[in-house]
């Protein structure tokens, strides 16, 4: 295991950090043309489609193959479900899950889950372990030949007071760190480590310039550089495009994005699908209408990308 | 975006044809012309209604919130109900202005757009918050050009799952926090600085934006909507679908439809219509007697609502006012209200002919995407106030607001005092505050200001809030313990402080010290908020107390068992505490106290009632040996009953039991024999069966010993119990023994039991006779379908088999049984669905011949059965939903659907519950509540059935109504058509509106009594009206919706001397004793009779002291009044509650 200077730590005492062993194992995982990448977790994830940074950077570094994302996550969602559950326990949100796995196919799945752990301790690690193999389980279970990217979830920041000092709970992610990236290995995922790649364990203390709105979530700058860290810490390449270029696919795939979010979490699901669907069902023959639409913006994506990449090598 | 959008609905119509269940026409839209809503508007004398925006400057308002400096910002959906498919998210947050200071807005400026139906939005902390959809955000505006250019999400992970639900009604508070609610089908799931926060369902939000922390303060309510806070801090919701009124909301409170709730409260004054948006009045614009009231709208009844709170224990009892506006306009949808910077009252108008999309399809043609009014109220001949500069004072000038008349005027100097930070305030604050006269109560008032500006700073001072707990006026008390619940923490000697709050002389004083110990959650707070007991409890103390007790368990039965808590010696507070956590090993030391004889009778009785659905074997054990030694019978009976629900649900079998329970069989007091008839069964102790057998063979035995051994040998079960069963069945003919034994066979042998409960029904000629049978029958899951079977080839009377039918349709059974039964009895029933051109036909009836009037006579009818399960207003049923402003929400053509096919269309909240139990048993009604270890259910019957959860095996929402199909069957068409024309009349101005004033609506009214009633009230006293110790042959009993009694509608005179009389009786409760004032509308001959005491002179209006409890008063019109045909009764005065 690679020791880690600790730069910057204050006290001789702190422990050093070691990187997690499959970091240092890693080689470029391989996307294959016509890949159905999908993204699921929890705030983190789920905001992704706010500042649109991961998919464009994929695309780019991607050149001439083309894969689709989509976003499942939710904010608040556990490997058990819970933010996905309306009426019922967290079960139902994994039977929804299902139902989602089963029409989007995926055949990547990049799950960055249990930052709720940083706040709850880490007495339920195994438990969340268990819940996150029968997670994958899931997946497997509709595309036998899914391949899984599991990211360890980023530190926090200590902001300013009022705001709380949150050294404690990133202790508790850095252990989350080592034990993912364990279970990653075990279970036959690619492994990215977020937390180190936005800086691991922060020195004690209030953090000088903060990526985060309130300590917790990341805001436009962080997305870039949480982004940059995921393609790149799939061995991947990004190669630099014009800010013009870089804008309008961002654009786009926000606007995909929204019509997906739309089609998979429509608002009403009470009436859509609910139990008072025998009222308003009939509205539901709208919710796959967004799918042409969807798909029209993935080409407008792939689009955008082919002209920003001819642009660039241009110059 | 317009275009866009009927574009959108034109392709979806020319997809798939409008579903033929929607209503159709656009016949019955009023005019959307400015000035035909306004003309519609009724308004009270000395008040002047004016426009002060419309369209095109707003469109659908849903929330409205004002600045320091005036302007009304609106954030509005077009989008509403459902994004069509492919557009953008274009909805927007709009900042109107009056520049020119006329009551009219001459500026709208589009601040935001690009919404996905918001529906909630406060400018503050120099921004603005803006609930949208799934987030809340906060939106700036930094290079000054009025519209907003940064994004923050503030938070994330709110449910969507119905889009009139969605997070909204954004609020300040006077501490400056900010609270947000949201309703029944959202689930939200937030990640925060500090850890994930959920809430399902209802509840209302708290949160600090300075420190990002977010709690929930309250949970439940069905669509809470309305939240405001009054003069002294404390706060209120309105619910905009449930009918309860006012709810007083404090921290851990817990409301209606709460998921998993194991106990809630309830509003201020059932059976008021729904509210939306609430606004509490405190401005000189408004005449002295407005002060301090509660206004809040009534979208579904087009009207405006107003309500007095008076205090009460520790919480509220509302009286409403008249109205504050009407309109006879359809299309008026009051949704939000707020005082302006005049004084004057601004109500936004949602603007729609129809509301909901539950029940009218999403893209109803008919819905209204386009129009929405904010309507000016002001008192015609009292001056406007004047506006202040707020925005940009100075500190200097701001202090002196917080001492106004005005609650704007404080509202916005404190929200203004908050951005200046409190570096620039803290010290010119305590300099004012230093000036204040503590003598006098206005500055007392002004003292708690202060306080809640340090608060907005959050910037709290021990110092400072010592000064406001030491002010003694139980208003500024509580308001204190609410800033302490954000701040214990922050305060030392916090529990000494607690001490003296628990044991204040003002309930609501208690109930705030109480609240802050259930935030602190250690033994010692615990210990503390107990020590409410030794003074008078009421529902909150009692709700929150036990809640306490409940949830925090974990946290202080160790120390208690490890005798670290001794609750200051007092019995009273160990029981209550240990017998609320529902712990076996909290039983086990309320038992070891018994057995010392360190409890009282009445805490045994406490203790025993828990005891049962709590016990481990080993505890069961335990009192099984108590109860073998136990003299006193009573209470011997309650061990008894404790064992039996241990071992019933949750088969908790005493070890050795059987020993003790054959010497139980031979004692002389019949209920312990029959307590052990029962576990005979539940113990299994075979030795017992002879005895057991003896007593089902006589039939002159009393029914309860004979049910309890049929239940017994049930539970023994095998072929000797099934052949006596069945032997007994055909040898007993009366209904009641027949019942009792396909009961018996029931579990051991359905279909047996099915083909004698068929042959019997083919037996017996009068529907009366269904009910002991089929009520029986119906309990389980498996005997309905058998019972179809059985039924092939039988007759049954027509009159036994409708009567079948609607019991099994009351309780969610249809399918193979109803059709049998049909077909059995021969019976038709008009339950088909019409075609588009007669439901326009009929529609157009309703208009044409309907006669509301005539039609109320219908609706009153017994065997129709609507009172049964619907109230109108605060008097009726509570099954089904109430019906008090049906006229003005739902269209002609839903109503008419509704009555001929009641599950087409199910209101939120009434949706049946169906739960199958391990053993086969089927329990079906309107869910309770739903608490981790039970489910209660009110059955059509409305009696509550409580299943333990452990028990069920399935459980799931019907999507059948619990109102039966075919109910109007017997009805006439005109007898239909009047019906339905009086419930179009409901909550529309005019004579079907229920008045404000407090009438008494629900009685009860005196059938034929038989001699022997008769002679017992000539001998005694007419007093024992009131008493229930003799069952008089009383029937419930409603006033018509002008809150008349139709005396006439009583049986004739009863035979009593000298009176004659037609008799009727209501009963008020008294949360504490004092003075009522009743007025009735007729007094000659009327004799009233109120608790023991005789009024035979009746003036028009009578005082009244009653005690704290229930009062029955009696009316009686005698033989001087036959010719009384209606009698008004009103509560003038004073604090009393009719009860149901």
């Amino acid at each position: 295991m690679a020791c880690f200077e600790g730069a910057g730590f204050g006290q001789g005492t702190e422990p050093a950090q070691p990187a997690s062993p499959a970091v240092e194992k890693k080689k470029a995982f391989q996307f294959e043309d016509g890949d159905r990448v999908v993204l699921i977790g929890s705030t983190v994830m789920e905001r992704e489609q706010r500042y649109s940074c991961f998919e464009p950077r994929l695309a780019l570094a991607l050149g001439d193959k083309v894969v689709t994302v989509r976003n499942l996550a939710w904010s608040g969602d556990t490997v058990f479900g819970h933010a996905r559950s309306y009426f019922g326990p967290p079960q139902e949100g994994l039977d929804r899950l299902k139902a989602h796995v089963e029409l989007l196919k995926p055949t990547v799945v990049v799950l960055c889950y249990g930052s709720e752990l940083a706040f709850e301790g880490l007495a339920g690690l195994p438990e969340f372990l268990t819940g996150y193999r029968k997670l994958l389980d899931l997946f497997r279970a509709k595309v036998a030949e899914v391949r899984f990217v599991i990211v360890a979830p980023p530190p926090l920041e200590s902001l300013s007071p009022p705001l709380p000092d949150l050294e404690k709970q990133n202790r508790n992610l850095l252990s989350l760190r080592d034990a993912l990236g364990k279970f990653a290995q075990a279970q036959d995922a690619v492994f990215v480590d977020w937390f180190g790649a936005m800086g691991g364990m922060p020195k004690p203390g209030r953090t000088a310039n903060p990526l985060t709105e309130n300590g917790v979530h990341y805001q436009a700058k962080g997305y870039d550089r949480l982004a940059e860290a995921l393609v790149t810490g799939l061995g991947l390449k990004i190669p630099e495009v014009g800010q013009g270029e870089m804008a309008a696919l961002k654009k786009e795939v926000g606007h995909k994005d929204e019509l997906f979010f739309n089609r998979w979490r429509p608002q009403n699901e009470t009436y859509l699908f609910g139990f008072r669907k025998h009222e308003q069902g009939q509205n539901a023959k709208e919710i796959p209408m967004f799918d042409p639409l969807i798909e029209a913006a993935d080409k407008r994506i792939q689009e955008l990308k082919r002209a920003a990449l001819a642009t660039a090598s241009r110059l | 975006m317009k275009n866009f959008g009927w574009l959108g609905l034109m392709v979806v119509g020319m997809v798939a044809p409008m579903n033929a269940a929607q209503p159709r026409g656009l016949t019955d839209i009023p005019s959307a012309e400015v000035e035909a809503e306004k003309a519609a508007f009724v308004v009270p004398e000395g008040f002047e209604i004016e426009l002060f925006a419309g369209e095109p400057m707003i469109q659908k308002p849903v929330q409205m919130n004002w600045d320091a400096q005036g302007r009304l910002w609106v954030v509005s959906s077009t989008t509403y109900p459902h994004i069509e498919v492919g557009a953008a998210a274009a909805d927007q947050v709009v900042v109107l202005e009056d520049t020119d200071g006329d009551g009219k807005a001459d500026k709208s400026t589009v601040f935001a757009e690009g919404l996905h139906i918001p529906t909630g939005l406060i400018p503050g902390d120099g921004g603005l918050y803006v609930a949208n959809s799934t987030e809340l955000l906060f939106l700036k505006d930094t290079n000054g050009d009025g519209k907003a250019d940064e994004r923050t999400v503030l938070l994330s992970g709110f449910g969507t799952e119905d889009t009139h639900h969605l997070l909204h009604t954004l609020r300040f508070g006077p501490e400056g926090l900010l609270y947000f609610l949201q309703s029944i089908y959202i689930h939200s799931h937030v990640e925060t600085p500090y850890g994930v926060r959920r809430l399902m369902g209802g509840g209302v939000w708290e949160f600090r934006p300075e420190t990002r922390r977010l709690e929930t303060l309250s949970k439940g309510l069905i669509n809470p909507w309305g939240f405001e806070f009054d003069r002294w801090g404390q706060s209120f919701a309105t619910d905009g679908a449930g009918s309860e009124g006012i709810n007083f909301i404090f921290p851990f409170s817990v409301f209606a439809t709460s998921p998993g709730a194991s106990r809630v409260l309830r509003g201020m004054s059932p059976g008021q219509p729904k509210h939306s948006g609430l606004e509490i009045i405190e401005d000189p614009h408004f005449p002295e007697s407005w002060q301090q009231t509660l206004v809040c709208c009534d979208f579904r009844g087009n009207r405006v609502n107003h309500f007095q709170l008076e205090r009460s224990g520790s919480s509220y009892i509302s009286k409403q006012l008249p109205d504050v506006l009407a309109s006879t306009h359809r299309a008026f949808r009051p949704i939000d209200v707020k005082t302006g910077p005049d004084g004057a009252l601004y109500i936004a108008d949602w603007y729609n002919p129809i509301i909901q999309h539950g029940e009218v399809d999403f893209r109803d043609p008919r819905r209204d995407h386009v129009n929405g009014r904010i309507w000016r109220l002001k008192a015609k001949d009292r001056p406007l106030s004047p506006k202040l500069k707020i925005a940009g004072a100075a500190t200097a000038e701001l202090l002196p607001m917080l001492q106004s008349d005005r609650r704007w005027v404080r509202q916005f100097a404190r929200l203004e005092l908050r951005q200046k930070g409190a570096d620039a305030v803290v010290e010119p604050l305590g300099a004012w505050v230093a000036g204040l006269d503590l003598t006098k109560e206005a500055d007392q008032h002004a003292l708690l200001e202060g306080a809640w500006v340090r608060e907005g700073l959050n910037s709290f001072s021990p110092e400072v809030w010592r000064s406001i707990w030491k002010v003694n006026d139980a208003r500024v008390k509580a308001a204190a313990l609410r800033i302490l619940s954000h701040r214990w923490k922050e305060l030392e000697d916090v529990e000494t402080v607690l001490k003296e709050g628990i044991q204040d002389a003002d309930p609501q004083v208690r109930l705030w010290a109480m609240s802050v110990c259930a935030l602190i959650r250690k033994p010692s707070t615990i210990e503390i908020a107990l020590m409410a007991l030794e003074q008078t409890m009421d529902e909150p103390l009692d709700f929150l107390l036990e809640q306490i007790c409940r949830d925090q368990a974990d946290r202080w039965m160790p120390a208690f068992l490890d005798g670290k808590m001794t609750f200051g010696g007092s019995s009273k507070q160990m029981v209550y505490a240990l017998r609320s956590t529902g712990r076996a090993d909290a039983f086990s030391a309320l038992f070891a106290a018994m057995s010392e004889g360190r409890l009282s009778a009445e805490e045994i009785g406490v203790v025993l009632k828990a005891a049962g659905s709590a016990m481990d074997v080993k505890v069961a054990t335990e009192l099984a040996q108590m109860a073998s030694e136990e003299k006193d019978s009573v209470r011997k009976v309650a061990m008894l009953d404790a064992l039996i629900v241990a071992a019933g649900a949750r088969k908790m079998v005493p070890e050795g039991g059987v020993n003790w329970v054959a010497d139980w069989l031979k004692e002389d007091v019949p209920a312990v024999a029959e307590r052990g008839a029962q576990l005979v069964g539940f113990w299994k102790a075979e030795s017992c069966r002879p005895v057991l057998e003896g007593w089902l063979g006589r039939s002159n035995l009393g029914g309860e010993l004979r049910i309890a051994s049929m239940k017994g040998l049930a539970m023994l079960g095998g072929e000797s119990s099934k052949s006596l069963f069945d032997r007994l069945f055909r040898e007993q003919k009366d209904p009641a023994s027949r019942a009792l034994m396909v009961e018996g066979l029931m579990q051991m042998a359905p279909q047996l039991a099915a083909n004698r409960a068929a042959e019997y029904l083919a037996e017996v000629q009068a529907a009366e006779q269904v009910a002991p049978v089929m009520g029986v029958l119906l309990q389980s899951k498996k005997l309905p379908a058998l019972l179809a079977g059985a039924l092939e080839g039988k007759k049954l009377t027509t009159a036994v088999a409708a009567e079948a039918i609607r019991m099994a349709a009351t309780r969610g059974i249809t399918g193979p049984l109803g059709d049998a039964l049909k077909k059995a009895g021969r019976v038709k029933q008009m339950d088909r669905a019409l075609s588009p051109e007669e439901m326009a036909g009929l529609v157009a009836k309703v208009a044409s011949e309907g006669n509301a009037h005539r039609g109320e006579a219908v609706y009153r009818r017994k065997q129709l059965l609507c009172m049964t399960c619907h109230a109108i207003g605060d008097a009726g049923g509570v099954l089904g939903p109430n019906l008090v402003s049906i006229g003005g929400s739902a269209p002609v053509d839903y109503l008419i659907e509704s009555l001929l096919d009641p599950s087409k269309k199910i209101k939120e909240g009434y949706h049946m519950v169906m739960i199958s139990t391990k053993s086969g048993q089927v329990f079906s009604g309107g869910l309770v509540k739903d608490s981790p270890s039970e489910v209660v259910i009110r059955d059509p019957a409305n009696q509550m059935q409580t299943v333990l959860k452990a028990e069920i095996a399935s459980q799931q929402m019907s999507p059948v109504s619990m109102m039966p199909a075919g109910l109007t069957a017997s009805l006439r068409e005109d007898e239909f058509v009047d019906l339905v024309r009086f419930l179009s009349e409901l909550g529309r101005e005019g004579d079907f509106k229920v008045s404000p004033k407090r009438l008494v609506r629900t009685w009860q009214g005196m059938s034929v009594m038989d001699q022997a009633a008769v002679d017992h009230v000539r001998h005694v006293g007419l007093h024992v009206l009131n008493e229930d110790s003799y069952a008089m042959p009383w029937e419930p009993w409603t006033s018509l919706v002008s809150g008349e009694l139709p005396i006439d509608e009583l049986v004739t005179a009863q035979k009593m001397y000298p009176w004659f009389p037609k008799i009727a009786r209501f009963r008020l409760k008294m949360a504490a004793s004092g003075q009522v004032k009743l007025g009735l509308s007729a007094v000659k001959g009327v004799v009233l009779v109120v608790g023991n005491e005789i009024f035979k002179e009746v003036p028009a209006e009578i005082s009244l002291s009653l005690p704290a409890g229930v009062t029955a008063i009696s009316v009686l019109a005698t033989k001087e009044a036959s010719d009384l045909s209606r009698l008004q009764v009103e509560i003038l005065e004073g604090a009393a509650e009719v009860q149901p």
